[in-house]
């Protein structure tokens, strides 16, 4: 495949971050980055050209698709631009930081012939994938019970709670794969915690409940003020409890549980025994517990 | 993560050259988009929220 040239707008957090990956890409030539902070440019490798102005970045007639990561409020603007040039754009989550914005980005691609497409990390996550898998496989039968967890360095709360919220930044790659296991969600009901570690009316935690159109329900809960003292990079889960087993993930500090149990089709106990010891020909399909690299 | 993010950025790109389908569409980005302004509404206004009802 010839390389794809593209370029990064928009070079924080994670647009440094693909400017890392797509600079050892063999299917990449990173031609540039933009960035309208000129202090942006020491993320930018030598070599790859800096833009503060999107102008000139799009005027290059070689660029065939740019990496969007820039501020959500600003996506519109941008991509509007990207597409009117004629490139593929790859916008990262989420698609805009309104439903107003969304619809008219998604309204401006409908009348490109450039692709846009839109950046859910956790659709590449072979971990999420192998639980997505195994329900489409029926494994577990009818999803009844979702649960996602999703808590991350305090870090990034300081950067992003002025600027965005926590739904919306970090809960959204659970909210994609929920619906994607469980269906349409219809009813939401949401608690936040504010205890001013990221300023004064500033939210630290949601957990909140959802209703699926198909009658599941679930649970989801994120907070962005894990203290770096903790050493934990991460703390994600994802579990669906269906009507013939589970699938669960779990994965903190780097290490990874994963476990799939199919249910016997036992009808629970008759009696005073437990289920578990009626129950002896459950098995685990699956239990692995290793480090990440 | 990186490991994540090349798998996502290699499957971009092959997208671009025609190689690959992208695995979430449009509509799927804006559907969980709207979810999470409706939990950020029922945040803010301490209530139940109906998908698709929310004024953010």
């Amino acid at each position: 495949m010839e390389p794809v040239r593209c370029a990064v707008i928009g070079v924080g957090m994670m647009g440094a971050s693909h400017v890392g990956v797509l600079n050892g890409l063999t299917s990449a030539n990173l031609i540039g980055c933009c960035d309208v902070d000129s202090k942006s440019r020491s993320r930018v490798p030598e070599g790859v050209r800096f833009y503060e102005n999107l102008e000139d970045l799009v005027a290059r007639p070689e660029l065939e698709a740019v990496f969007v990561c820039t501020p959500q409020d600003v996506h519109l603007p941008v991509i509007n631009r990207c597409l009117q040039a004629g490139v593929a754009v790859f916008c990262e989550k989420p698609l805009a930081h309104d439903l107003a914005s969304a619809d008219r980005i998604i309204a401006a691609a409908a009348q490109s012939d450039s692709l846009l497409v839109v950046g859910h990390t956790m659709r590449f996550d072979p971990n999420y994938l192998e639980i997505v898998a195994a329900v489409a496989a029926g494994e577990i039968g009818e999803p009844v019970y979702l649960t996602a967890r999703r808590n991350v360095p305090a870090f990034e709360g300081h950067m992003l709670a002025r600027r965005t919220n926590l739904p919306v930044e970090v809960g959204i790659h659970d909210i994609d794969i929920l619906r994607w296991i469980g269906g349409d969600i219809t009813r939401v009901y949401a608690e936040p915690a504010r205890t001013a570690s990221l300023g004064e009316g500033a939210v630290d935690a949601v957990i909140g409940t959802l209703r699926f159109a198909s009658g599941a329900v679930g649970i989801v809960e994120f907070n962005w003020v894990m203290k770096s003292e903790t050493g934990l990079a991460g703390d994600y889960r994802l579990s669906v409890f269906g009507t013939e087993g589970a699938a669960y993930l779990e994965m903190r500090d780097l290490r990874r549980r994963y476990s799939r149990k199919r249910g016997c089709g036992c009808r629970g106990p008759a009696d005073k025994q437990t289920s578990t010891e009626r129950c002896r020909g459950s098995s685990p399909m699956r239990t692995a517990t290793s480090s990440l690299r | 993560m990186s490991g994540i993010l090349a798998n996502e950025d290699r499957h971009f790109l092959a997208t671009v050259r025609g190689l690959r389908d992208w695995p979430i569409s449009l509509e799927d980005s804006r559907a969980a988009l709207e979810v999470a302004l409706a939990l950020e509404e029922s945040a803010a206004r301490g209530e139940p929220v109906a998908v698709g009802s929310s004024h953010i």
